[in-house]
């Protein structure tokens, strides 16, 4: 079976949090504890609530400053090293390519969360840790959760009851293709059209184009992050060490 | 909008200026996008490095409150470097004209005002001039004396009496270095925005300016948009795609609101509201034709309907009449025309009713009465704590809100948002009723959108609890308050008892969707009989198909005229409607439910097949007028012989054109169907001609840059520092930022953000979106947190002569100090999202934001006023 992949691509991103809402929302996690700290980035960083966090940068000063968003969370490891690790068997790979947290085996009290530590994404400050997460803060007190990390919206890709691409009931938007909604949240909550999902050539094509015209067009160091080992690909529009990758 | 949210990808330029439009009109940036993606520019300007700026190609910083300046300076780049067209400016705006020769500009005589400013009945406000009047007598048109007037055009653009050379004259102060010592901006950078913008004048190139309440709300607000008005005439972007000057709309449905009379000056469709001096229709009809909303009287060579010297002016409003006649007949269709029209409530002549002075009455206790109807001014209004503080002097106040807003709660705390003690409140007489309202999701109906577009949409889910729908709670409340009228009348009842109120009765059996189409279709307008009754001999439904079938005899009505053809007869649509009717998504003849997606001119998608997808959508729901997605569009072709580039008719821009002329025109629905070159573009003015020189606004026929009320920056431009026609309300607190005691020199702006709504109340009631911003707070620049030793994170307080909030700091370098002149001015933004009604609660930014209008509109001036910022130390 064809592999699936995402592109998500920080040159069209405004950081408006629609796709970190949307996660939230679609996979019913709770509003978590935050308070302003200093930057519009909140919550901080990944949780057991909240799977997708925008991260801002500023960088640069004067006529050189850039205002940077990304949108992060699980890479989508070609091989995950997270379901290589869990002693519990808890993650579980689609054939598509993409995995997630089967909650009905994951038990954060019985494991050390080899996921977390087995993950070669650390992020987050000041100490960096894995992508899957456990708990957040909720009236002052952690709650307890399952390992929880993004998962394709696998239940929206593969749900017979929402729309699909080959509805002729559905209704066609501006660019004349049918409203297909078994996408992943964050991408039919995004604005800009700044993700994309689909099966993977085409996206690691479109990924190389846009780098490319992005390169002549005013971004010289225009990237993709992470490489070719993962199912989820950020365009990125400044080297990744500027974004703290 | 006189375009569409669509049409913004056809731009080669797009400057976001008075706009954050990526952070409070996300949408909007998936056609911004687009046009970047085809290579077009992206300018940001704003007082702070935006989320919009993130992704421009140019940014300037500019202090608030000098969009004047700034927009003057490109104005006069152009003009000073012949970067302008040339035959638009000639043929479609009044350059040619020749103004009267007493006519001064700022630039001359008294530095700073134009001849007439009349000081008598005028005050004074720490030392400036305010509240004066103009005599505009020569803000006029040179011509023959009439009726019927013949305007003196010059025979061309350099004879010193027109208005081109008056506007020449007026900017020529505004060059890069003034401009720059005004704004604050990087002389390097504006310089580089002034050619990348003007490149924009040759006949296929265009621009888009996207503004919103950062240009608006300021007391020069109605001349920071005539700024921009001015600059896309000269360089013919107005009525061509990927032009125009487009208003984003701040609030879902403004547009329909403001369509639909919710401004004190206008009736339904932007008819003048009538005082009482306006006696009767005619009286009415002549002193509308007289008013400056449409130009001197000495200039009215087409008068009353019929054309004076100059059949190529169409002039629409003289089709005024009609509306008026149709609008009274919707309201009272039982009643003649005369008795109709004094049924019409009038305004008290020169008395405003702007919402500054709805509050100002409020505080003085001159209203007894206040229904709040989805709007929270206990946040939103300026100078909060006095709105709070006159709300208590309202004997009863209803409040139609889904959420118990700040406004519903007034008397549950004091001004400052602390809670009241029981007998506190006790002491408070003002009867609140709350009347719980459903949410748009829980309703039928249509919304009008920023580019016109009335769309309609379906009820997704039931209201809760005892929450209803607007169009019952309304119906409702005048079913009973006819009841009442008609069981104990009043001293007037017929105006009420007698008013048409047919939508359904108490407990219809109706639902959502029939009520809001009876709604619908009656603001559409019908054929009526004498006795007032449906005509259904023309059509089977009596709906009228087009405005301008309208009558002035009481044949028709029509709620709106703007509307008419929004819901047809099934017999009246048009040949591509009848061959398609799968793409009526509900009732056949209602336009705004229209759902066709692929780009099609009007007339359908195979009428021209070589038409430039330029993205029209005319078959997605409907947009007023007659579904011209583009206003003034005949401008968008040449309007004489163009020479090589094409004939009358021909359009400017061949890859994107709007409409081309070929024994008929073909594209977009034009604006007066007469052949090219028969009707001068812009209808709406009596002389035909857009206004460079445009008299009817308060303080100037040109724009020229005031300070702030508030400001600690000397005016350099004339002996004028503000607006001398602004009016100050009694009481309104003010600081002199040029006193000798500088309490309060720090610049300050308010906007909002995208994870909050508005006021707040249904944002902060939803926990998502109070997580991902918890906290009102302060930007403010590195240089400015140093000097005040405030970290990153620390509470501070900002205050001003009205009160102070606490919030939290954001320092940034998004935020940078302005180097003026040798003067170093710093500027904080604050968030006005907050009040003290729901969880998170915290300051609303406009506790700090003065009670002062814009000269002519009077709204408020909260994006320019001046604080004092502070750590707050535990």
């Amino acid at each position: 079976m064809a592999k699936i992949a995402m592109m998500i691509d920080t040159s069209k991103c405004i950081g408006c949090k629609a796709c970190q809402i949307a996660c939230q929302q679609w996979h019913s996690k709770p509003a978590e504890d935050t308070s302003f700290t200093g930057s519009y980035q909140n919550p901080e960083d990944l949780s057991g609530a909240s799977l997708n966090v925008v991260k801002f940068i500023e960088v640069g000063n004067n006529g050189d400053l850039r205002w940077l968003f990304f949108p992060d969370r699980c890479r989508q490891c070609v091989d995950p090293y997270c379901k290589d690790a869990c002693p519990l068997g808890a993650i579980k790979q689609h054939r598509m390519g993409f995995s997630g947290v089967n909650e009905a085996r994951c038990d954060p009290s019985k494991c050390q969360m080899e996921c977390q530590t087995a993950c070669p994404f650390k992020t987050g400050s000041p100490t960096p840790m894995g992508i899957p997460r456990v708990g957040y803060m909720k009236d002052g007190e952690l709650q307890d959760t399952k390992a929880q990390k993004c998962d394709f919206c696998y239940d929206r890709i593969f749900n017979p009851t929402l729309r699909g691409a080959d509805d002729s009931a559905g209704i066609p938007n501006f660019d004349g293709e049918f409203v297909n909604s078994r996408r992943p949240a964050c991408e039919l909550s995004c604005p800009t059209g700044a993700i994309r999902a689909g099966y993977a050539e085409q996206i690691i094509s479109w990924a190389k184009a846009r780098i490319r015209y992005l390169k002549n067009n005013g971004y010289p160091n225009a990237t993709g992050y992470p490489g070719l080992y993962t199912h989820v690909v950020w365009v990125l529009t400044e080297d990744r060490s500027v974004y703290g990758l | 909008m006189t375009q569409h949210w669509i049409d913004i990808r056809n731009a080669d330029v797009v400057m976001i200026i008075g706009s954050n439009a990526a952070e409070n009109h996300p949408m909007s940036f998936k056609w911004v996008q687009k046009a970047i993606d085809k290579g077009g520019t992206l300018i940001s300007v704003d007082p702070r490095f935006t989320r919009s700026s993130s992704k421009a190609h140019l940014f300037a910083h500019m202090r608030s409150g000098t969009d004047i300046a700034f927009i003057g300076g490109i104005i006069n780049y152009a003009l000073q470097n012949n970067l302008y067209n040339e035959k638009y400016v000639k043929e479609c705006t009044n350059a040619l004209f020749k103004i009267n020769t007493g006519f001064q500009t700022c630039a001359e005589g008294d530095l700073g005002v134009f001849s007439g400013l009349d000081k008598t009945g005028g005050g004074t406000l720490f030392g400036h001039d305010v509240d004066c009047k103009y005599n505009k007598s020569t803000w006029a048109y040179q011509g023959t004396a009439g009726p019927p007037f013949v305007p003196v055009l010059a025979a061309d653009l350099n004879d010193p009496d027109c208005a081109f050379q008056l506007l020449k004259k007026q900017f020529a102060p505004y060059t890069i270095n003034q401009v720059c010592e005004i704004t604050g901006s990087d002389p390097v950078v504006y310089e580089q925005i002034c050619q990348a913008y003007c490149a924009t004048y040759p006949d296929d190139k265009s621009a888009t300016i996207m503004y919103a309440m950062g240009t608006t709300q300021h007391t020069v607000g109605t001349q920071n948009v005539r700024s921009y008005a001015i600059l896309q005439l000269l360089l013919g972007n107005i009525g061509v795609a990927g032009g125009g000057i487009n208003a984003l709309r701040g609030q879902d449905n403004v547009q329909g609101s403001t369509d639909m009379c919710i401004l004190e000056h206008i009736l339904p469709g932007y008819i003048k509201q009538p005082t009482g001096m306006d006696v009767d229709m005619a009286t009415f009809i002549a002193n509308w034709a007289d008013s400056t909303k449409i130009i001197e009287p000495a200039h009215d060579y087409t008068v009353n309907g019929t054309p004076g010297t100059d059949p190529a002016s169409s002039y629409w409003w003289q089709h005024g009449e009609k509306y008026m006649a149709s609008l009274i007949k919707a309201w009272w269709p039982t009643e003649d025309l005369v008795t109709g029209y004094n049924r019409l409530a009038k305004k008290v002549s020169g008395k405003n009713y702007s919402m500054l002075s709805i509050f100002d009455a409020m505080y003085h206790s001159e209203l007894n009465g206040f229904i709040c109807d989805g709007e929270n001014p206990a946040v939103s209004d300026p100078d909060s704590k006095h709105v709070r503080a006159a709300l208590r002097n309202l004997q009863w106040m209803v409040v139609i809100d889904p959420f118990k807003s700040e406004t519903a709660r007034f008397w549950e705390f004091d001004v400052d948002g602390n809670p009241l003690t029981t007998t506190q409140m006790a002491a408070i007489n003002t009867t609140v009723y709350l009347l719980p309202a459903a949410v748009a999701y829980e309703r039928a109906g249509s919304r009008s959108n920023s580019g016109r577009w009335a769309q309609w949409h379906w009820k997704a889910a039931e209201p809760p609890g005892v929450a209803k729908d607007d169009l019952v709670i309304i119906t409702e409340l005048g079913l009973e308050i006819q009841a009442q009228e008609a069981a104990s009348p009043g001293i007037y009842p017929q105006p009420i008892t007698n008013l048409n109120w047919p939508y359904f009765s108490y407990n219809s059996a109706d639902d959502a969707q029939t009520r809001a189409e009876k709604a619908a279709m009656e603001v559409n307008g019908y054929y009526l009989n004498p006795d007032g009754t449906i005509d259904t001999t023309v059509n089977p439904s009596g709906l009228v198909p087009k405005f301008t079938l309208l009558t002035t005899t009481g044949t028709t009505c029509s709620g709106n005229w703007l509307y008419c053809a929004q819901f047809v007869d099934p017999s009246s649509t048009d040949g591509f409607e009848t061959a398609n009717p799968g793409m009526f998504a509900a009732t056949v003849g209602n336009r705004m439910a229209r759902r066709h997606c692929p780009d099609a001119p009007n007339g359908g998608p195979l009428a021209d097949p070589s038409y430039p997808n330029i993205g029209l959508h005319s078959y997605w729901s409907w947009c007023w007028p007659l579904n011209r997605r583009i206003i003034y569009n005949r401008a968008s072709t040449y309007q004489s012989d163009g020479g090589a580039n094409g004939n009358a008719g021909a359009p400017l821009a061949p890859s994107k054109y709007v409409m081309r002329y070929n024994g008929g025109w073909k594209g977009d629905v034009p604006d007066h169907g007469a052949a090219p070159g028969g009707v001068y573009p812009f209808i709406m003015h009596k002389e035909g001609h857009a206004h460079l020189f445009g008299p009817g606004r308060a303080e100037g026929p040109f724009p020229s840059h005031y300070e702030p009320i508030e400001s600690v920056v000397a005016n350099p431009m004339g002996n004028y520092q503000v607006n001398p026609i602004v009016h100050i309300y009694d009481g309104a607190v003010f600081t002199d930022g040029l006193a000798p005691t500088p309490e309060f020199p720090i610049a300050a702006t308010t906007y909002r953000l995208t994870e909050h709504w508005h006021t707040g109340s249904m944002t902060r009631n939803l926990p998502w979106c109070n997580q991902v911003q918890p906290e009102p707070f302060v930007e403010m620049s590195e240089e400015l947190a140093a000097l005040k030793g405030i970290n990153n994170g620390d509470p501070v307080k900002v205050s001003c002569a009205r009160g102070d909030i606490s919030v939290k700091a954001c320092v940034t370098k998004r935020f940078k100090p302005f180097q003026l002149n040798g003067q170093t001015v710093h500027q904080v933004g604050v968030i006005w999202h907050w009040g003290y009604a729901t969880p998170n609660p915290g300051d609303s930014g406009n506790v700090l934001t003065p009670f002062v209008g814009d000269a002519n509109t009077r709204i408020q001036e909260s994006k320019a006023f001046l604080v004092n910022i502070e750590k707050v130390v535990p």
